[in-house]
């Protein structure tokens, strides 16, 4: 995990331009849609590539406080952006909730801690025990923290709150690539780990082509192999990602039409939005538990040797 | 151009990513998901322990309803025994009374028999004694005759033996 993280830092020197110290929006001059958004009539561009700079716009990370350092010579940005805020509202409100719940726990549950205690019981039963098997109590609390954690950033992300004063308004952080990538390198990490601990280290990376695959074809298995390594958390990475982005941005266009179209439609558009929006709701829920769900079968097909 | 942003890796989005997960696995897994799953293990235990006691307890409650019943059975049957013997007792101390009853009766009836005739005996001695002072103070009379006393007397048990046999007693 931190071999991939100093990757990272690499990674992002080349193109990222030395810093403005002072520069209160660096992400403004990065992205053509954003400074579209900035400065429409300067652009000249026409309506409706405005309104979809502006819709992507929300769906965008933006710096909300500016935080670069020198490290030796390596430039470090740790800016405090917009999902950061939502990823910590969402946390927050888990810990809090989780911590309310938690502190009435009684042998015959019932309230906020019997509703906290069924998804509990349902990533211990059906996502941990059916796919991990013999150790499974070992991943649970990563895979309980994982759903309530994606949980509530899907569902945080949905409440309307629009940008007031210094505060960015609420915006959903796993609909960012960044986040959901950390979040699939979690469950890459632990999934390598499992495997090893498992089968232990060198019988581990052996097995990574299935016993029985003759010599001849190892040559085309082990790339392969190798590569359905990183295909798992990219997969995780994309589809948290896109279910989220997708969603926000269709409830984005819809309300759109009123703009594209005519005042008119409104009423169709705003019947839609909702109804979409209802969608959101069980969508997030959804891709919580896929991303637990597979992250579960991912550390489960490393228990076994195949 | 307009959506290039998104699929762009953000370091400082992906390092608080990092960061706030880290803190929210250690925090959650310490003070949530630890006591919350050690709760429903206990409660697992809990609710087997009380299946597994209720079923011991209701085969221990049957055994004791199938031993009342079969000491009850017992008891009636001894009762049963008791009442059976008594009515034999009963009837042969009743055979036995009756019988010692009837001897008595019979015994008595031959004492009495026996007493009746000693006294008749008595009486008919008596009688023949009377008979004989009457008969010779009857006879004296008759025959005035200087006979003394003991002569007569003679002389009338000569006769009394001469008498037929039949009217003896």
């Amino acid at each position: 995990m931190m071999v991939l993280f100093a990757a990272l830092l690499l990674a992002q020197e080349p193109h990222r331009a030395p810093p403005v110290p002072d520069a209160r929006h660096p992400a403004v001059t990065e992205h053509g849609a954003t400074a579209g958004h900035e400065q429409p009539e300067a652009k000249g561009e026409h309506e409706g590539g405005d309104i979809a700079g502006h819709i992507f716009h929300h769906v965008e990370d933006e710096v909300v406080v500016p935080w670069n350092f020198y490290l030796g010579r390596r430039h470090i940005d740790i800016s405090i952006t917009k999902h950061v805020i939502n990823m910590w509202i969402a946390a927050g409100i888990l810990l809090i909730v989780v911590a309310l719940a938690t502190r009435k726990r009684a042998l015959i549950p019932k309230g906020g801690y019997n509703l906290l205690e069924t998804f509990v019981l349902f990533v211990r039963d059906e996502v941990s025990a059916k796919n991990i098997g013999e150790h499974a109590n070992l991943y649970t609390p990563y895979l309980c923290s994982a759903f309530f954690f994606i949980l509530f950033m899907n569902l945080c992300g949905l409440l309307p709150i629009p940008s007031f004063g210094g505060f960015p308004g609420i915006s959903t952080a796993t609909g960012n690539i960044s986040v959901t990538m950390v979040l699939a390198l979690f469950t890459f990490t632990i999934t390598q780990i499992a495997g090893m601990r498992a089968q232990g280290v060198i019988g581990y990376w052996i097995h990574l082509v299935p016993a029985g695959v003759p010599a001849w074809l190892w040559p085309l298995m082990l790339p392969v192999e190798i590569l359905g390594l990183f295909t798992k958390p990219f997969a995780l990475t994309v589809r948290l990602f896109a279910n989220m982005v997708a969603g926000h941005i269709v409830i984005f266009f819809l309300i759109a039409l009123t703009i594209f179209l005519s005042v008119y439609v409104a009423p169709v558009s705003v019947l839609f939005a909702l109804g979409i929006f209802m969608l959101e709701l069980f969508v997030g829920l959804v891709q919580a538990y896929v991303f637990t769900m597979l992250s579960a079968v991912f550390i489960g097909m490393t228990q076994h040797a195949h | 151009m307009v959506a290039a942003g998104l699929t762009d890796i953000n370091f400082a989005l992906s390092f608080w990513t990092f960061v706030t997960f880290v803190i929210l696995l250690v925090v959650l897994g310490k003070f949530a998901w630890g006591p919350i799953l050690q709760m429903i293990e206990t409660r697992e235990k809990t609710i087997a322990d009380a299946i597994e006691s209720a079923k011991r307890e209701r085969a221990a409650a049957e055994a004791a309803a199938a031993e009342m019943r079969a000491s009850l059975e017992k008891a009636r049957a001894e009762a049963a025994e008791l009442v059976r013997k008594n009515q034999q007792e009963v009837a042969a101390a009743k055979a036995e009374l009756l019988a010692r009853a009837k001897k008595e009766s019979e015994d008595l009836l031959q004492a009495a028999r026996k007493t009746i005739t000693e006294e008749k005996r008595q009486a008919l001695a008596e009688l023949r004694g009377q008979a004989v002072d009457i008969a010779i103070l009857a006879a004296g009379r008759l025959v005035q005759t200087s006979m003394d006393q003991q002569k007569q007397k003679q002389l009338v048990e000569e006769y009394l033996s001469q008498l037929p046999k039949e009217t003896r007693v």
